[in-house]
């Protein structure tokens, strides 16, 4: 039996890291070419990116990308569906249009926009926040925040 | 204009040509060309913009929009404003950089740093966005760099700005230009704010000597700049008095002339007013020998 090493890549703490695309959160196809750009071979409107492994979506889990000043830089194909807003007009707005806290005398706005902040700037661990889409009640999502990039951004996804 | 082909166009972006394909559809971006075969060509600068785009962005729409954003082709005030709202101090040196290498240090100013500066600033008498702030520290800050490294004055006559605008007013930044192209013309220029003590500006205008007093800035009173324009007329013969971008509201009656709107034009009628007052001095001293 012969055994390979397989290069794991890491993020400045050390932490595993997982690749996936920006779009359709589907891996990026293993290619013998390194590839020109960024670019998702399987969707072709995600570019790929990075993730601590357990903040990282899994396969069909809805997620955004928000930057550090709050606006919305990516949403998932399957986030376009929940939130029933395509992605062309999501992007570049701020992430209040979208998400709120769900339990508004548990946690203020602003606190979900400074976790936001927080996991865009530094590398702290995957926090898990339950949120509601702006304008309706009753419906919740368990959010678990964490950094990705290039280039560095808060990673929203969204759960049951 | 470069163009290439739909298959040539693809492999510079890393896609296929079907991807691409569907981009034009999507997006409207990247827009080709037809030839009169129907073939697509594609511009070479709008393919280098979104490849670019891609390195700082998330996804293919947010790339698009962001090559849209600053416009197909070298350094432009669209992608200084583009750096500048995303607060990305490095990007909008490297366009500064890329710029110096195509254009002068007085047109970049001109073509691309005020531009840049005036498409990110909220409209003049509403309060500055921390864009516009940071925007004008960073302007401010390249043209201090910019004064540092100015040659040593190769002529004698100096000139005053009096600047009466505040941070972060984008007139602020028109009179520091102002002050470093002339300090490149070899001009001995000086700028000072207006709201110091009005009775030691004839002690400053004694010590300076300058030939030409500018003001500048919208926010003096007409009684500040009054008791100016009588000090500095006052402190020697014949010194000029000049108006740039409107310091004085437009009365009809003013004696104080007015400057070019650009910081080139007024150097360029500055410097004429000296090289005329210099050209006299000459003429009256070769007659007094004689």
């Amino acid at each position: 039996m012969t055994r390979a090493l397989h290069a794991v890549r890491v993020d400045a703490r050390g932490r595993p890291v997982e690749a996936f695309c920006g779009h359709c959160g589907r891996p990026p196809e293993e290619s013998e070419t390194q590839p020109a750009t960024r670019v998702c071979r399987r969707c072709g409107l995600g570019l790929v990116l990075q993730a601590p492994k357990g903040v990282a979506p899994q396969a069909g889990e809805p997620f955004l990308v928000v930057d550090a000043r709050l606006t919305v830089c990516a949403v998932s194909r399957k986030a376009e569906d929940l939130l029933g807003v395509p992605e062309t007009r999501a992007v570049n707005r701020h992430i209040a249009e979208f998400l709120l806290p769900a339990a508004a005398e548990a946690s203020r706005p602003e606190d979900l926009l400074a976790q936001l902040v927080t996991a865009a700037t530094s590398d702290e661990d995957a926090d898990t926040v339950i949120v509601r889409p702006v304008g309706e009640f009753g419906v919740r999502y368990r959010a678990r925040i964490g950094p990705c990039g290039p280039p560095r951004a808060a990673l929203v996804v969204l759960g049951e | 204009m470069t163009t290439v082909r739909t298959n040539a166009a693809a492999v510079m972006l890393g896609v296929s040509p079907n991807t691409l394909r569907s981009w034009e559809r999507r997006f409207g971006f990247p827009t080709p060309r037809r030839t009169a075969g129907g073939h697509r060509q594609f511009d070479v600068r709008e393919l280098e913009a979104l490849r670019q785009a891609f390195e700082q962005t998330h996804n293919v729409s947010s790339a698009v929009r962001l090559a849209r954003e600053r416009g197909p082709g070298p350094a432009s005030s669209r992608r200084l404003r583009s750096s500048l709202v995303r607060f990305d101090e490095e990007e909008a040196d490297r366009v500064m950089e890329e710029s110096l290498t195509v254009r002068s240090v007085e047109r970049t100013i001109e073509e691309v740093l005020l531009p840049g500066v005036e498409l990110v600033a909220a409209p003049e008498g509403e309060t500055p966005t921390p864009e516009h702030c940071f925007a004008w520290r960073w302007a401010s800050a390249w043209l201090a760099a910019g004064r540092r490294v100015a040659p040593p004055p190769s002529r004698d006559d100096g000139v005053l700005i009096c600047d009466a605008s505040r941070a972060p007013d984008v007139e602020a930044l028109h009179a520091q230009a102002l002050e470093l192209v002339l300090r490149r013309a070899g001009v001995q220029a000086l700028y000072l704010a207006v709201d110091f003590d009005p009775g030691r500006l004839t002690g400053a205008l004694g010590t300076i000597a300058p030939r030409v007093v500018v003001l500048a800035g919208r926010r003096a009173s007409l009684d500040a700049l009054g008791r100016l324009v009588y000090a500095a007329r006052r402190a020697g013969t014949g010194m000029g008095v000049f108006d740039f971008r409107g310091a004085l509201p437009e009365s009809g009656a003013a004696t104080v002339p007015r400057l070019g709107p650009s910081a080139l034009a007024a150097r360029d009628e500055i410097t004429a007013h000296l090289d005329g007052r210099a050209a006299n001095r000459a003429a009256l001293s070769r007659s007094a020998r004689r």
